[in-house]
């Protein structure tokens, strides 16, 4: 068992090193200087030197990776290069630390993704095991094409649909989500359930059903145990190792999900975060919104397997390479 | 259309579809009433005469800039599938065939690429490289070709062990021929289904980013942009993303109708691919 969570860990280990190596050189081969990039194209050479000074654009590539690492290991991602700059005054002195800019979106998405996700678990059971109890029914049928209906749909289509129903047919939403308060949640919550419920609750089912055919559920029922006891006792404990799974998946999903959810709604998150540094070109930014958000992908998908691990017995005799 | 008859009504369906939503894309512009560029009026106007669809955000014709609004975004998901995807399944074959360190190495690589979500990485692409219609194309190469590449690799390891494969490598057959003539066969049902997971996937992704304002740059017109760049005046007027939301909305159930009609035909129905 030790091994087993020993070589997990590794692998952890290794793929946010690998992850942050592709972040960094991602950010740094671009074609073109970053100072120039910054101060724009009439910099004067003497401010360039200034800032790839400040920036240590100087050192060789190696040792800028390993003094990145090192202070991000610290949380000092470095400066801003777009905000917190004293105006035009002191062009081509760096911004606010990114560390300070980060932690109130963090703060936001969080939020955001817990209830989403707390949401997203209890509804995608519910309605999994529901559908997968009465499969082939009517119900069962048309909760699948509403369920089709809602993966075919990208993120921001379903929500510019919620935002017309909710705030311009039956005005009782807000539109944008700009503070984050109870209501503002309802419609970046709603859309983000939606657009991976469609997924989730399928795969459940299939998971259920599987269940369904095995003999010792088979027997339970032949004995006669009511069929809530067997739903608790025999079918939700064998189904869950699946179910984290399929979590562990939409991980990735939800991620993207996010950040176009936050984006369209205003919502002041790490995703939107993410967006408009991309589009202002501020690289330390950049670069910690992506390790942050390929981290939390990274780092889920490993709790999920060491919760598969424990609460799957069978799993604990094979030899998992 | 021989092979139509066969389906089920929900692929015909589903195939109609995507052909309609096709043909606006790629003929749209030529029936645009308006230049898509041209500044007529007051942004967000609601639909008055000669303009059903009112104005944007800029005060351009919203009909017009639909019609032409489907072609790159199009253009850039097939190329960047295609890109990824050949190269994926050479790779694949590739690293299948030479065994030992080549394919752990192209394994690990692959799982690293993996471990990003797809969005992010393009848009860490995009950012590195700004957003241009080649990049847009490399960026989704880049999320493409390594599930291809872990996908073909897991096809065709039973062919590798296979006798024939042995045989051909005893006549002295070359790396190539054993890699296309005699792996390859067997690696292309799970390809092809692939195939038609990953390109709508592919087109959600390219949507997104030009949602994102990181894809097809303005003033050039794209379904996603225009989405975008309406958004913060839907509850004035909604008209404004009507068509491409439901263009969108039409290819993509389209796609999903069509393939689930197919896949019913299978006796082993093929996972949904969601990553």
């Amino acid at each position: 068992m030790i091994n087993y969570l020993l070589r997990r860990i590794g692998l952890v280990a290794a793929s946010i090193g690998a992850l942050t190596a592709l972040v960094f050189l991602a950010t740094n081969l671009l074609p073109g200087n970053p100072a120039i990039a910054i101060l724009g194209k009439d910099a004067k050479p003497e401010k360039v030197l200034i800032i790839q000074e400040a920036l240590g654009l100087n050192e060789p590539i190696l040792t800028r990776y390993v003094n990145w690492i090192g202070n991000a290991l610290q949380l000092d991602f470095g400066r801003s290069v777009t905000q917190g700059l004293d105006g035009f005054s002191n062009v081509g002195t760096l911004g606010t630390p990114v560390s300070e800019l980060i932690i109130s979106p963090l703060k936001n998405s969080a939020i955001l993704a817990s209830v989403s996700l707390a949401l997203l678990i209890i509804l995608t059971l519910l309605i999994g095991t529901y559908t997968a109890l009465r499969a082939g029914s009517k119900v069962d049928k048309s909760i699948q094409v509403v369920g089709l209906l809602f993966i075919a749909l990208p993120e921001f289509v379903l929500g510019a649909i919620l935002i017309v129903i909710f705030c311009f047919v039956i005005p009782i939403l807000p539109a944008v989500s700009f503070t984050v308060t109870p209501i503002n949640l309802v419609l970046p919550v709603t859309t983000l359930l939606l657009s991976m419920i469609g997924v989730t609750m399928r795969l459940v089912r299939v998971g259920v059903i599987e269940v369904l055919k095995t003999n010792f559920v088979i027997t339970a029922r032949l004995r006669g145990i009511p069929e809530r006891r067997i739903i608790r006792k025999y079918l939700l404990p064998s189904a869950l190792a699946p179910t984290l799974q399929i979590f562990a998946i939409a991980a990735g999903l939800f991620v993207g999900g996010m950040v176009v959810v936050e984006y369209l709604f205003g919502y002041p998150g790490i995703g939107s975060g993410f967006v408009s540094a991309v589009a202002g070109r501020d690289y330390p930014l950049v670069q910690a919104y992506a390790i942050i958000l390929g981290g939390t992908y990274v780092i889920a998908n490993f709790i999920v397997d060491i919760i598969i691990y424990f609460t799957n017995p069978k799993l604990r005799s094979l030899r998992l390479s | 259309m021989n092979f139509l008859s066969k389906t089920s009504i929900s692929t015909r369906v589903g195939i109609t579809m995507v052909l309609f939503i096709l043909s606006v894309s790629i003929f749209g512009s030529f029936f645009a009433p308006y230049d898509p560029d041209e500044f007529i009026g007051e942004a967000f106007a609601v639909p008055y005469e000669g303009f059903p669809f009112g104005l944007d955000s800029y005060g351009r014709d919203s009909l017009s800039r639909f019609l032409v609004g489907g072609r790159y975004a199009l253009m850039i998901s097939i190329l960047g599938y295609l890109f990824g995807a050949m190269m994926g399944l050479f790779l694949g074959l590739f690293s299948v065939y030479s065994r030992g360190k080549i394919d752990s190495t192209l394994t690990w690589f692959s799982e690293v690429l993996i471990g990003f979500p797809s969005l992010v990485l393009m848009l860490l692409l995009v950012a590195a490289l700004g957003p241009s219609f080649w990049v847009l194309v490399l960026a989704l190469s880049t999320v493409n070709l390594p599930r291809v590449f872990r996908l073909v690799r897991s096809a065709a390891q039973v062919a590798r062990e296979s006798s024939y494969v042995e045989v051909a490598e005893s006549r002295g057959e070359g790396k190539l021929f054993i890699m296309f003539r005699e792996i390859r066969p067997s690696v292309m049902p799970p390809f092809l289904v692939d195939a038609g997971v990953r390109i709508p996937a592919s087109i959600l992704l390219v949507a997104s980013l030009s949602f994102l304002g990181l894809g097809i740059q303005p003033p050039a017109s794209d379904w996603g942009l225009i989405i975008s760049e309406n958004r913060m005046a839907l509850t004035i007027n909604p008209l404004s993303i009507a068509l491409p939301v439901l263009s969108l909305a039409i290819l993509m159930i389209g796609i999903n109708l069509a393939l689930d009609g197919l896949q019913e035909k299978r006796k082993d129905p093929i996972k949904l691919g969601i990553e």
